[in-house]
């Protein structure tokens, strides 16, 4: 399993335009859920965040979770041009979010290794400075194939 | 929404963060503060305690049980009418009262969840 195949470029939003943590998570939120479940996806997430915050470093935020309302791994991207503060390691605004959820059991933990893979790839987006090259989902999508090519 | 089965989804969450930081992908993403002694783990076990204390002991005796059975997904949705647990088909009576009561099924005995 791929990070590639597992995006979509209809879940890649470029331009995302909430300014604060809870605006988008939102909007992440509703690239994979839109019925009843969406708000119980929120709080899930809204509470890992309050455990310690996903945002990595360097620009990357990797908010995550499961849920028993997934029954499949999901995924979604966000960009935020201006920078959103979402508690980040380093202190910096986070510009890159990838949005992971996984139902409560997956076989073989793809979860947590599909996790590993995004947190490698981000790492090496914000290396090379490359966060804000892709200007369409496609774009994006192929960097994030060849960049995962490098990583493995 | 019966709020019983919305606080035991809550604490299945919480165990699922308690078990998915031990795993050493989870430990090698570069998470702060998520190492086992950290004040992460300290956070959660106080979280989850707040909610234990909102469920009743017997209920939460039975969450335990059925956690130490299968591993997790106590909660689980019904999908049509189906416990989304072990698949077997519930008493459509059953389909109805999950939807504000807490109920269980009666083939695995995991706690249902209807969302629309």
């Amino acid at each position: 399993m791929n990070l590639a195949s597992l995006l979509k470029p209809e879940r890649i939003n470029l331009n995302i335009r909430g300014r604060r943590k809870a605006d988008v998570l939102r909007e992440l939120v509703s690239m994979v859920k839109q019925d009843e479940g969406a708000q119980s996806l929120l709080q899930t997430l809204k509470k890992r965040e309050e455990l310690g915050s996903t945002g990595i470093g360097k620009g990357i935020a990797i908010p995550h979770g499961r849920s028993l309302l997934i029954d499949e791994l999901e995924m979604a991207v966000g960009r935020s041009t201006k920078g959103v503060d979402f508690d980040s390691v380093d202190g910096k605004p986070a510009h890159l979010f990838f949005l992971i959820m996984a139902p409560p059991q997956d076989r073989g933990n793809q979860y947590l290794i599909i996790l590993g893979r995004v947190a490698m790839v981000c790492q090496e987006l914000a290396k090379k400075k490359r966060l804000f090259d892709p200007e369409t989902p496609e774009e994006f999508l192929e960097l994030v194939r060849s960049l995962e090519e490098k990583v493995r | 929404m019966n709020p019983k089965i919305e606080t035991l989804r809550s604490l299945e969450e919480f165990d699922h963060i308690l078990r998915d930081i031990e795993n050493e992908h989870y430990q090698a993403v570069g998470f702060k503060d998520i190492k086992p002694s950290s004040e992460f783990i300290k956070t959660a076990e106080k979280e989850r305690a707040k909610l234990t204390k909102k469920i009743d002991p017997q209920l939460l005796a039975q969450y335990e049980r059925i956690m130490k059975r299968y591993g997790g997904r106590v909660v689980v949705q019904v999908i049509r009418e189906f416990c989304g647990g072990c698949y077997v088909k519930l008493p459509s009576e059953l389909g109805v009262r999950c939807r504000t009561e807490l109920v269980t099924c009666p083939n695995c005995g995991r706690f249902l969840y209807y969302v629309k």
